[in-house]
């Protein structure tokens, strides 16, 4: 279990791990162009973004069929699809994507980063920092 | 009656109407269920009322499969046998254990949860404990902190504890005053001396440790020396049938069984670590006047099991800072040196703690800071696997007899069982929002190797129980398949292992042969 050369340290997955998705909401306004909306408002529900990022380089490694902005954004924000967010309320995203994170864990629908359990929708939503 | 096999004449022949061979849980239960009936019942035991080194040494023997303790360790050979250090740990097997599963090879007992029941409800008094029940729902007033997991995916499974019950001291005075049973201590058995065909057993040959000799004549016996001597003995007694009695279909010591124990994650808590102490052992029941103790455990569903092919499997739930081997043999170290005396084994110590020091800081570090984890090791069920066996040694004991060789493996089934359930725990400790879990990563190899594997020193499987002679070595009431009055009691008969710590099954069983022998259908 000691943190190793090819493994995200474990203080920087616990950081982001503790953080995902319950980051304070702050200011909401995205600038224009979807890929890089999405990336941003994905980067506005995490405090640790280097640990999220981390995270998210290893999820594309394990699922690089996922590595398009547009397909993660279609599955993390389904209301408005790849499109921009601008009128999103970010409350009920982070309800909606905190539902979905407990409904991937009921529904065994979970990936290994390193041998910690996370939610698709966590892995995911790391994933789209890394991206546009 | 309580006698000193050391002190009758050489040469003695002792007569009755059944013979017990050991005088451990089993043997001892089924001595205690006949006190008092009409037969007479002799209870031979190779040690005395306490331990002796020499004694104790008949138990030494090999190993050459998987990493197992010293087998002079793994057992105790006095009166009371290893309920001598036992951690009074008790739960009834599954309904499901007892089943025939298409997925797992050589499953299926002759019998089922329903048939062992009544047995089951007899042995928790023999044993000590609450109420025979341990349906969560039924407790759930008085044990909070039971999780609620998803259904269909995981369940709660009770334990109860015992307090321990040591039965040789506990049930020493009740056998000693009992005018229908004689026990016979420091008398070794030495051979099964059956007919010229071998359908009936005539006799027990016997020996102490100094010498002295006798005989014992009976017209039923049964053999209750535990999961790997009761195969030693049948194997060893090969006078007439070269490969030994009872084994007409070679299965006598095939089938070895255990309950292979390893760390497997930890987890970091999201929640105060005593809210869900019923997971941590010995918790009392509140609000009820039962004397029951309690640890819950998350076990893989029944669905599960039969959804994805799964053996049966529970996840010891703990906590604390640290599980690396450098820190937990500092702190024995610390405790020691703080209590003014040397640790039990400092040379262990000595190569320990500096091949762990990575785990030492980080444990220190934790305690520091007073940050607990929650930690999850196995309690899953092995596959039967004929390969898994004890066979006899060329080397031979104080008394002659060939010492024991034990082959234990490891299947891939009980890996993946402890995989899955473990992932499980963690995707529902998740969900729940109790906490994040890391799997080990040698639990993440697709193989059949265990780190820092430890065992439960449950020897089963060895003297198996079905129907079919060619399945198993006795069959549905414990006698062995082609000889007609002798009868095995003990883990040995297990089937299948479950999960669950076999004492209890290992009680009922007991308490069941009893009441078979007790009837007129046996010699």
């Amino acid at each position: 279990m000691s943190e190793n050369g090819h493994s995200i340290p474990r203080r920087v997955l616990l950081a982001a791990l503790a953080s995902v998705l319950a980051s304070p909401v702050l200011a909401w306004a995205i600038p224009s162009g979807a890929a890089r909306s999405n990336r941003i408002r994905a980067e506005r529900l995490l405090s640790d973004l280097g640990g999220a990022k981390a995270i998210g380089a290893r999820y594309l490694a394990l699922a690089p069929q996922e590595s398009a902005p547009g397909f993660l954004a279609a599955c993390l924000f389904p209301a408005d699809g790849a499109g921009t967010c601008g009128e999103a309320d970010p409350d009920r995203l982070r309800r909606a994507l905190d539902d979905r994170r407990r409904r991937d864990f009921a529904a065994g629908d979970t990936v290994l980063i390193d041998g910690w359990i996370l939610a698709r929708t966590e892995a995911r939503l790391c994933a789209l920092t890394t991206l546009g | 009656m309580l006698e000193d096999f050391r002190q009758r004449e050489d040469g003695s022949i002792v007569e009755t109407d059944l013979c017990i061979i050991g005088a451990g849980a089993a043997g001892i239960t089924l001595a205690r269920e006949l006190a008092g009936s009409h037969r007479d019942v002799v209870l031979v035991e190779s040690g005395g009322l306490d331990a002796d080194t020499a004694t104790q040494a008949l138990y030494a023997g090999k190993v050459v499969g998987a990493a197992y303790p010293p087998l002079d360790v793994a057992r105790l050979r006095f009166f009371g046998g290893t309920t001598n250090h036992w951690d009074g740990h008790c739960a009834p097997f599954d309904a499901i254990d007892f089943e025939k599963r298409p997925w797992v090879p050589y499953s299926g007992w002759p019998n089922t949860l329903a048939d062992l029941q009544p047995f089951y409800v007899r042995a928790q008094d023999v044993c000590e404990l609450g109420p025979c029940e341990y349906r969560p729902e039924k407790w759930r007033d008085a044990l909070p902190g039971l999780i609620g997991f998803e259904p269909g995916r995981l369940v709660n499974r009770l334990w109860q504890f015992s307090t321990p019950t040591r039965f040789g001291q506990h049930y020493r005075d009740a056998l000693g005053g009992a005018p229908n049973v004689h026990v016979l201590l420091n008398a070794n058995v030495v051979e099964i001396v059956a007919n010229d065909d071998a359908t009936t057993v005539r006799a027990l040959r016997l020996s102490s440790i100094e010498g002295r000799t006798g005989t014992i004549r009976a017209g039923v016996f049964v053999l209750a020396c535990g999961g790997i001597e009761n195969p030693r003995l049948l194997l060893a007694s090969n006078r007439v049938m070269q490969n030994g009695l009872g084994n007409g279909h070679d299965l006598v010591g095939r089938f070895f069984l255990e309950h292979p124990h390893a760390l497997l994650a930890f987890a970091l808590p999201q929640v105060p670590l005593e809210r869900h102490a019923v997971y941590y052992g010995n918790f009392p029941a509140a609000n009820t006047d039962s004397r029951a103790t309690f640890q819950a455990k998350p076990g893989l569903s029944e669905q599960v099991q039969r959804q994805e092919g799964l053996l049966n499997c529970c996840i010891d739930v703990g906590w604390g800072y640290q599980r690396s081997p450098g820190y937990l043999k500092f702190r024995e170290v610390v405790k020691a040196l703080a209590r003014g005396r040397a640790p039990d084994d400092m040379g262990r110590a000595v190569l320990t703690i500096p091949g762990d020091l990575g785990g030492l800081a980080e444990g220190l570090y934790r305690r520091i800071r007073d940050q607990n984890l929650f930690w999850f090791a196995s309690s899953p069920e092995q596959a039967p696997n004929p390969d898994s066996r004890v066979t006899l040694d060329m080397e031979r004991d104080a008394l002659g007899m060939p010492r024991v060789k034990l082959d234990w493996r490891l299947s891939a089934p009980d890996k993946a069982t402890a995989r899955r359930t473990c992932r499980l725990v963690g995707e529902e400790f998740a969900r729940l929002g109790l906490g994040r879990m890391r799997l080990d990563d040698w639990l993440l190899a697709d193989d059949t190797t265990w780190e820092g594997l430890s065992v439960r020193y449950h020897h089963m499987g060895t003297t198996r129980m079905s129907d079919d002679p060619q399945q198993g070595v006795v069959d549905r009431h414990c006698r062995v398949h082609g000889i007609d009055n002798l009868y095995v009691a003990g883990s040995s008969v297990f089937t299948t292992s479950g999960y669950a710590n076999p004492t209890l099954t290992i009680v009922a069983l007991a308490v069941r042969l009893a009441d078979h022998l007790k009837g007129g259908d046996v010699h």
